[in-house]
């Protein structure tokens, strides 16, 4: 939890510092989004990794059970 | 000349779909054109020919008239901004699940056939941390390596066929009857499915020249897949057996692994593992292009590269996150995947000629 948390801010960091530099506000915002998708995918999956799967979640959803 | 452009020629488009193809193909397709079609499962491509002569007529028809426009232009075109930014929306939607399907696949496989004792997320970083640096390079660069490969594929590929013809037996093919009309046109449903991946080349249509040979060219890839699907189910289901080859998770695996030559030379399935890798890095560089280029059509972006690390990293936690297990990973596949496939890659862009022919835009 901890690597991928620094992982992420690393990335981001070096990622947002760029697009700063360059004024580009609305890829800012985007990435941003991104950012936030991706930690809390990554803290769902990381804190319980035995948790139902996306595709266990989706046939669940059309009516079948896995 | 069209690399200064940063395009491709839709030759190379097609390249590309020929190539991304051949690893959901050696995978899928035999194991179920045997459980549905049985011995005359090798005639599942013929029917399934139809499906993608069809499709290549309809984005034929598409592109007659809006030749720079890329799939989104058109979406949007058709069914207006908002119906548009759903129907682009849903499209990330399923090429992210393809995306860490095949992703999740690519590492099961080697963990399976090479590597028992491994764990997948090396696998998985190693693929992924591949496609986000030759992304970087753009359409051309992996439109020219997808040129080399499908090459090495189809050689590779026709030793294979050549070495394992005296293991195939003409009464694992055959008999065929009348009997077997609808289980081929069942069977060939699954094939179908996987060429309706043909619609993803077209996210990325605004960077490929030469649109108007869509037609022709179309065909002619629809014909080469068409003889290569049959090669391959011959290859399978007759040395194996329409039952074997039902039951197995890697039926042309299994085969390739039959193969001795010269009574000599044998364990050739590093070969087929090699060709597996490579198919699938094209499979998964071809999908996260497109989705970035969809990312960058919605939201009016100059450039996506920035995106590539950030999108990296998720798609490593969605390749963990979309099955605890192979068995599961399959299940999904046939019972929603491939229907999302039909869906996405057929009826989508069906409804959307119909709909553009009544509103008069196409």
């Amino acid at each position: 939890m901890i690597l991928f948390t620094v992982l992420v801010i690393l990335v981001s960091a070096f990622e947002i510092m760029d697009l700063k530099s360059k004024g580009q506000r609305k890829d800012i915002a985007v990435y941003l989004g991104a950012v936030i998708v991706t930690l809390a995918l990554g803290y769902l999956y990381l804190s319980n990794p035995n948790r139902e799967s996306i595709a266990g979640f989706l046939t669940d959803m059309i009516g079948f059970h896995l | 000349m069209l690399s200064h452009q940063e395009k491709i020629s839709f030759r190379q488009a097609v390249i590309l779909f020929i190539t991304l193809l051949y690893s959901p193909a050696i995978r899928f397709f035999p194991t179920q054109a045997a459980a549905e079609a049985k011995q005359a499962g090798w005639l599942t491509p013929l029917v399934s020919f139809v499906f993608l002569l069809l499709l290549v007529l309809v984005f034929h028809s598409f592109y007659k008239k809006h030749r720079d426009a890329s799939w989104m232009d058109i979406i949007c075109k058709i069914t207006g901004k908002y119906l548009g930014s759903v129907i682009l929306s849903a499209y990330i939607g399923w090429l992210v699940i393809l995306l860490v399907l095949y992703t999740r696949y690519y590492a099961i496989r080697i963990n399976t056939a090479i590597a028992p004792a491994s764990d997948i997320s090396f696998f998985i970083i190693v693929m992924l941390v591949l496609v986000a640096v030759v992304l970087r390079y753009g359409l051309v660069v992996f439109a020219r390596m997808g040129e080399i490969i499908a090459l090495l594929l189809l050689i590779g590929f026709a030793l294979l066929f050549v070495f394992s013809t005296k293991n195939i037996s003409i009464d694992n093919l055959t008999p065929i009857s009348r009997l077997d009309i609808l289980p081929v046109i069942k069977g060939s449903y699954y094939l179908a499915g996987l060429w309706a991946y043909f619609v993803v080349l077209f996210f990325f249509s605004d960077k490929i020249k030469y649109k108007e040979a869509i037609k022709n060219i179309g065909i002619k890839g629809a014909v080469f897949l068409t003889v290569m699907h049959i090669l391959l189910s011959v290859m399978t289901i007759g040395s194996l057996g329409y039952s074997v080859t039902a039951r197995s998770s890697l039926p042309f695996y299994m085969t390739v692994k039959n193969i001795t030559v010269l009574r000599a030379l044998d364990r050739i399935e590093a070969l087929a593992v090699t060709q597996w890798i490579i198919a699938d890095f094209i499979l998964i560089i071809v999908f996260f292009y497109s989705i970035l280029c969809i990312i960058k059509y919605l939201f009016k972006l100059s450039d996506t590269k920035f995106l590539i690390g950030i999108l990296t990293i998720l798609m490593y936690i969605l390749s963990l996150y979309i099955a605890k297990s192979q068995f599961e990973l399959e299940e999904f596949s046939v019972m929603v995947a491939i229907h999302l496939n039909i869906l996405f890659g057929f009826i989508i862009p069906v409804l959307l000629l119909i709909a553009g022919k009544i509103r008069q835009q196409l």
